[in-house]
This record gives C-alpha cells, structure tokens and sequence, in this order.
C-alpha cells in the first residue's frame, strides 16, 4: 500500500472510529424516542421523529461500514413504520424493537473495542464492524 | 522573443495549470456525519472538495465555481456533484434537471435512502450519471467518481493532497 492510500485509510478509520464512539449516545437518543413515542402511541410527530432518528443511523452507520448495526437500526426503522401502518403499537413489535435496540448496543460496544484495538476484526466476528462491501440490510423504502 | 511567442508560452502554462488543478468536486448532503465520510474520502483522493448543507448552498456553489472557473479560462470548472436527493431546499434532482437544461456540463452522482423505481426512472430521465442508494461502500462511491473525472491520469497522487 503507498504511503497516499495508507494516509487515506488512516484518515478514513479515523472517522469511523469518532463515529462509532458516538454511537451510543446516538442509541441512546433513538431509544428515549421510541420511548416517548411508546408513552404517546397517538403522537404522530414522536413516531416520525424515531422513525427519522433509526432512518439516519440506519444510512450512515452503513455508509461508515458498520454493516450489523445499520441492519439494526433498519429492523427498528422499519418496525416503526409498521406501526404507523397499523396505527397502532403492538406489543409484539415494540418487543422487536427492544431486541433490536439491544442487539445495536452490542453491535456499537464491539465497534469501539475493535476500532480503539486498530487491528481488522478476525473472520466470522466483530459483526458491527464489517469490512466493505457491507451486507445489504433490507431494502430501503 | 517576440510578444506572439509570450502570448503562446502564457497560454501554455494556463493550460498546464488547468490540467494540474485537482478535479473540483462539490458534495452536498445534509447528514453533517456522511458529508464528513464522502468529503475526506474525497480530499485524500487527491480532489479539491466543497461541501454544502443543503441545495441552496449547493446551487450557490456551484454558481460561484463556474464564475470563477470560467474567469480562469477553465471550459468545464466542476468535475463532479455527489449530491444527496433529500435534503432541505431544492432537492438533488432539481439541480439535476436544473444543470441539465443550462447544458453545464458536469458529472452528477446522486444519493438516496430511499431508491425505487420511481426515483431511478426520474434519477435517468434528468441524465444521473449514477445513483447510489445509502448506505453505500465509500469505495464504492470513490471509484464511480474516479470514472467521472477528466484526465486521470493528470490527477495528483493521493500522498500529496494536502487537503
């Protein structure tokens, strides 16, 4: 590798590492949302404002390679909209978005230790750390 | 020497400058943290970046680049605009349509969550030079914009972009 593209990959793991630092905070947010939204299942702007924060981690917890957490924050993103589907939150699916949301919290602790260790995550591991091409999460509506 | 031959030397070195610039590429995207991703990925492949906010910033960007540009005698100052499709003010495809019938020409990569049918039919009737639906790989993105550079092989070495 030259010394141009070991800059770049240093730059750019950089990145990632600051945005996988602020991951959990970024959880933390999507979940009092969900939250609030669960205490007033009729408030349409709650449900849109979880909705927009699990969407946006969603795309780009993806874009920076975190393969597992976007899928995630997509199982979330798209259990919300069943719920503005149905107009209702079922119980059923607010426990697939507890899971999720848990399973996120994993997926971002992993992050961090492997990203903060600077080594590449061993084979069949560290699935909030993919290498690029990330797996597809479900298909964006 | 005479002034005809410092005439030609002068355009000369105009044109050697030109061709040395680094491609401009403009990126706009209204996720601050996807902007920061795209843009260094960007810069430390050896292009000068400008970053807009929103579409009013981006059209503003680029009016002002092809002032500018054209002033330097440049025929084409924009390289590329990655921009994403939603985002506040006109949205990606509006200043898709917009460069289109101005006939500026520019490569233009546009971005979505939110990739149907619906949006690649009209990402290709405005003339998209690609469409990328996020999340996408950085690299991914990195080699559809190195095909819409001009010259590559003039573009500097990534060791020695600076920003």
């Amino acid at each position: 590798m030259s010394a141009g593209r070991t800059a770049q990959a240093a730059e750019i793991a950089s990145l990632r590492l600051g945005y996988a630092r602020s991951l959990p905070e970024r959880l933390g947010c999507l979940r009092a949302a969900v939250l609030a939204w669960g205490r007033a299942p009729d408030d349409g702007e709650l449900l849109s404002r979880a909705e927009s924060l699990a969407h946006r981690l969603r795309g780009t917890a993806g874009s920076y390679g975190f393969a597992a957490f976007s899928a995630t924050a997509g199982a979330v993103e798209d259990a919300l909209r069943r719920c503005r589907a149905a107009g209702t939150a079922g119980d059923e699916t607010m426990a697939v978005i507890a899971l999720a949301l848990r399973a996120a919290d994993d997926f971002a602790l992993e992050a961090i230790a492997i990203l903060e260790a600077g080594s590449p995550p061993p084979a069949g591991r560290a699935e909030g750390v993919s290498t690029l091409p990330h797996t597809p999460v479900e298909e964006d509506v | 020497v005479n002034e005809k031959q410092l005439r030609r030397r002068a355009y000369a070195l105009r044109e050697a400058m030109i061709e040395m610039t680094p491609p401009l590429v403009l990126v706009a995207e209204d996720d601050d943290d996807v902007r920061r991703l795209v843009a260094t990925a960007l810069r430390k492949d050896g292009c000068s970046v400008i970053e807009a906010a929103d579409g009013s910033a981006l059209l503003d960007h680029i009016g002002s680049a092809l002032l500018f540009g054209n002033v330097r005698g440049e025929l084409d100052p924009i390289a590329v605009v990655v921009s994403d499709i939603r985002m506040p003010g006109p949205s990606g495809l509006e200043i898709l349509a917009h460069l289109r019938r101005s006939d500026i020409g520019v490569h233009v990569v546009l971005m979505s969550a939110h990739v149907d049918d619906a949006v690649r039919a009209d990402a290709e009737r405005y003339g998209a030079d690609a469409l990328l639906a996020k999340p996408f790989d950085i690299d991914e993105l990195l080699d559809i914009v190195r095909r819409g550079l001009p010259s590559v092989g003039l573009r500097p070495d990534p060791a020695s972009a600076s920003s």
